[in-house]
C-alpha cells in the first residue's frame, strides 16, 4: 500500500514538483536567512579572532562588546603581571578615530595600538611586510582583504591604499607598513594596526586610554583561580576570547535587532512554506479523496490511510528540505568571495530539518483530517 | 423470513436517516429484501429513492438506523468501524459508475489492490491481478494506464479488481451507465458470467434497463422502501436487447415479472 501511495503522489508530476518546490523553497529561506544571521554574529568576533594569542581579556566590567572599550589605567597591566600564574600582560589600546585619505576622502577607522616590546595581540596572517616593521617610523598595518573597499580614494580616481601609501590619523602622518589577512568583520570600519605607543600619538590625550590588557597564562596553570586573582587585584573583568565573541555576539543580536529582522525572514520562510507545501498537500489530497475514499471502501483503515498520507508528506520533506538546505549551501558558497556574511554550523540544517517536518507534519495533519472524516460512500456519487 | 445458508443478504425493516431533528431525512424507510448466495439481484427506482444508500448498508460502508440486517451472516452495522473495514475488504467487492481507478498505477496494479488490503506480497498480488485481466479479456492491456484505456476497458479493469480477492457479495452502482449499449452489454456478460461460475451475489443498481435481461430478480425500490421484487428475465424468457429497448420506450419493463417478496 505504501508503493502505491508514492505512485499516488508522483503520478501527478505538476502538483508533485509542485510540493517540492512548496517544501524546498521553505527550507531555503528558513537554512538561508539563518545561515546568514549566524555569519554575521560570527563576524562580530573578528576582531577578536585576529588578536587571539591571548588566554584572557582584561576590560573594564561595562565592556560591552570588542568595539566598546571602557579606558582603564595604565597601571593595570601591572598589576595583572603581578599575578602567579600569568606568563605576560601586554596593553592593548583600540578605538574609533578619524583618518584622511591623501586625496582627501575621510574615514573612520578603528585603531589598534600593540605593546610596542613585543608586538603581542597582532594580526596572525601578514600579507605584505612583517609584524615588526611596525617599529618603523610612522609604520601602520592595513587590512589586505577589506583595504580594497574600505581604503579607497574616492576622490582621486578609485585607487585603494597599498604598502607604501601614506594618509593621516588626526592630522598626523602616517605610512603602511604592511598588511595582513584580516577576517570579515561585523563592523564597516577599517582596522589599522600600529603600536601602542604611537596609537596614543594618534589620538586626542585622555586621562586613561588603556583600552584591554591581553593576558597568556603559564603552560598548566588553574585558569579559573587566576581569573579570580586578577579580578580581586584589578577590579577588573577577565574574559577568554570565547567568552569575548560571546559577549559581543549577544550584545549585537540584542541590540540591534538584527535578530528580529532575520528572525521575522526565518519565519517569514516558514510561514510561506507551510501556506505554499500546506496548501498544495491539501489540494494534492482533495484531489484524490475520491481515490482515498475508493481505497476506504475496498477495507483500508484510517489507519492504514494515515500511514500512506504521512509517507508521502515525508517524501515531499524529505526531497524539498534536500533541495532547499542544499541551494542555500551552495548559495552561501557561491557568494563567499562577495564578502556575504554566511555560516552553516550543523545546527542549522537541523533546526530546518525540524521546521519542514513540522510544515509537512501540518500540511499532511490538515489533509489526513480530510481523509479520516471522509465517508466512503462518497464513491457512489458520480 | 427463515435465514437459511442460502441467504446471502436479508434485511427487515431497515431504516437510514441522515441528519437529525427536523431537518433530517429518513433516506430507508422500512426496507425488507431477501437476496439468495449466488443471485444476481438488480435494484431498480427513480433516483433519490434510496437504492445507493441501500447498497452502501449493505456494503458496510454506512450504518443502518434500525431494523434487522444481515449480510453475509452478520451485521456489519455491529462492528467497530475498523473492524467493518477489514470485513469489507475480505467478504465484499465493489463495482463503481464512475470506475474509481487509480490514474497513476497501471490496469494490473489497480487490479492487485484488494490482495494489497489483504497483504497478499506484491508479485503475488500482480500475478493473480494479471491473471483476473486475463478472464476480462484485458490481458495485453495490463501494463496501460487508465487514461490509456475506454471506459469499457475501464469498467473491466475495475470488475477485474471487485472480483480478484473473490468477495462472496458484489455490489455495483450503475456499472453500465458510463457506457454505450455494447459495451454495457459486453461489461454485463463478463461480470454475470464471473460472478454465476462462482456463486457470487451480485446486487446492481442501475437505471440502464437494456441489462435488466441479467437479472435473477428485480427489487423495485421507491420512497425509501422496497415496493416490489420481480423475476428477472434471467428467470424467465430471455429477451433480445433490441425487444427489451423498445418495450422499455412504450413505458414498462419488458423482463419484469412481479412475484411476491421472500
Amino acid at each position: 500500500m505504501l508503493q502505491i501511495a508514492l505512485k499516488m503522489l508522483t503520478g501527478d508530476r505538476l502538483k508533485y514538483f509542485g510540493l517540492i518546490a512548496g517544501i524546498a523553497f521553505a527550507a531555503l529561506l528558513i537554512a538561508q536567512q539563518a545561515s546568514i544571521l549566524v555569519g554575521f554574529i560570527r563576524q562580530t568576533g573578528g576582531f577578536i579572532r585576529d588578536t587571539a594569542q591571548a588566554d584572557l581579556w582584561l576590560m573594564d566590567p561595562q565592556v560591552r562588546f570588542s568595539q566598546d572599550p571602557v579606558p582603564m589605567r595604565d597601571t593595570v597591566a601591572q598589576l595583572a603581571r603581578g599575578v602567579d600564574g600569568v606568563q605576560w600582560a601586554v596593553p592593548l589600546f583600540q578605538g574609533y578615530t578619524r583618518g584622511k585619505l591623501p586625496d582627501g576622502t575621510r574615514i573612520t577607522l578603528i585603531l589598534v595600538g600593540l605593546d610596542d616590546a613585543t608586538l603581542m595581540g597582532g594580526p596572525p596572517q601578514m600579507v605584505q611586510g612583517e609584524l615588526r616593521d611596525l617599529r618603523n617610523d610612522r609604520a601602520v598595518l592595513i587590512d589586505a582583504v577589506s583595504s580594497p573597499k574600505k581604503l579607497l580614494m574616492k576622490q582621486g580616481g578609485g585607487r585603494a591604499l597599498t604598502v607604501g601609501d601614506r594618509f593621516t590619523v588626526n592630522e598626523n602622518e602616517v605610512q603602511i607598513a604592511g598588511s595582513y589577512e584580516g577576517r570579515r568583520s561585523f563592523f564597516w570600519e577599517p582596522v589599522v594596526y600600529t603600536t601602542y605607543s604611537r596609537a596614543l600619538t594618534l589620538v586626542p590625550p585622555e586621562r586613561n586610554q588603556l583600552s584591554f590588557v591581553l593576558l597568556k597564562l603559564v603552560p598548566g596553570a588553574d585558569i579559573a583561580r587566576v581569573r579570580a586573582a586578577i579580578e580581586r587585584r584589578t577590579g577588573l573583568k577577565t574574559l577568554t576570547n570565547e567568552e569575548f565573541i560571546e559577549r559581543t555576539g549577544d550584545y549585537i543580536a540584542s541590540e540591534t535587532g538584527i535578530i528580529v529582522n532575520f528572525g521575522m525572514a526565518i519565519a517569514l520562510g516558514f510561514l510561506i512554506g507551510t501556506l505554499v507545501a500546506g496548501q498544495t498537500f491539501y489540494n494534492f489530497t482533495l484531489d484524490n479523496l475520491r481515490h482515498y475514499g475508493a481505497l476506504k471502501a475496498m477495507g483500508v483503515t484510517d489507519g492504514r490511510l494515515g500511514g500512506m498520507v504521512l509517507l508521502q508528506a515525508l517524501v515531499v520533506a524529505v526531497l524539498g528540505y534536500c533541495i532547499g538546505v542544499g541551494l542555500a549551501a551552495a548559495t552561501g558558497k557561491l557568494m563567499e568571495s562577495s564578502g556575504l556574511a554566511f555560516s552553516m554550523p550543523w545546527q542549522i540544517p537541523a533546526i530546518t530539518a525540524m521546521a519542514i517536518l513540522g510544515v509537512s507534519a501540518i500540511a499532511a495533519l490538515l489533509s489526513l483530517r480530510r481523509v479520516v472524516l471522509l465517508e466512503p460512500a462518497v464513491v457512489f456519487k458520480s | 423470513m427463515v435465514e437459511t445458508d442460502t441467504t446471502a443478504v436479508r434485511v427487515a425493516g431497515l431504516t437510514k436517516r441522515f441528519g437529525s431533528g427536523e431537518a433530517s431525512v429518513l433516506a430507508l424507510r422500512g426496507v425488507d429484501l431477501e437476496v439468495r448466495t449466488g443471485e444476481l439481484l438488480m435494484l431498480v427506482g427513480p433516483s433519490g429513492c434510496g437504492k445507493t444508500t441501500l447498497i452502501s448498508v449493505l456494503a458496510g460502508i454506512m450504518d443502518k438506523t434500525d431494523g434487522a440486517l444481515s449480510v453475509l451472516g452478520v451485521d456489519p452495522s455491529a462492528m467497530s468501524v475498523n473492524d467493518r473495514t477489514r470485513w469489507r475488504g475480505e467478504h465484499i467487492g465493489f463495482v463503481f459508475q464512475a470506475f474509481n481507478l487509480m490514474p497513476a498505477l497501471t490496469a494490473a496494479e489497480n487490479v492487485s489492490i484488494p490482495l494489497l488490503i489483504r497483504n497478499v506480497p506484491q508479485t503475488e498480488a500482480l500475478q493473480r491481478a494479471r491473471a483476473m485481466l486475463e478472464r476480462v479479456e484485458l490481458a495485453d492491456r495490463a501494463d496501460a494506464l487508465p487514461e490509456q484505456l475506454s471506459g469499457g476497458q475501464q469498467q473491466r479493469v475495475a470488475i477485474a479488481r471487485a472480483l480478484v480477492h473473490e468477495p462472496q457479495l458484489v455490489v455495483c452502482d450503475e456499472p453500465t451507465s458510463s457506457l454505450d449499449h455494447e459495451t454495457g452489454r459486453h461489461v454485463m456478460e463478463i461480470l454475470h458470467g464471473m460472478t454465476r461460475a462462482s456463486r457470487r451475489t451480485l446486487i446492481v443498481v442501475t437505471h440502464d434497463a437494456r441489462i435488466f435481461g441479467f437479472a435473477d430478480r428485480i427489487a423495485r425500490m421507491d420512497d425509501g422502501r422496497v415496493v416490489a421484487v420481480e423475476a428477472g428475465a434471467a428467470n424467465a424468457v430471455p429477451a433480445s436487447p433490441t425487444s427489451a429497448g423498445q418495450e422499455l420506450e412504450r413505458g414498462r419493463d419488458p423482463h419484469l415479472q412481479v412475484v411476491p417478496t421472500t
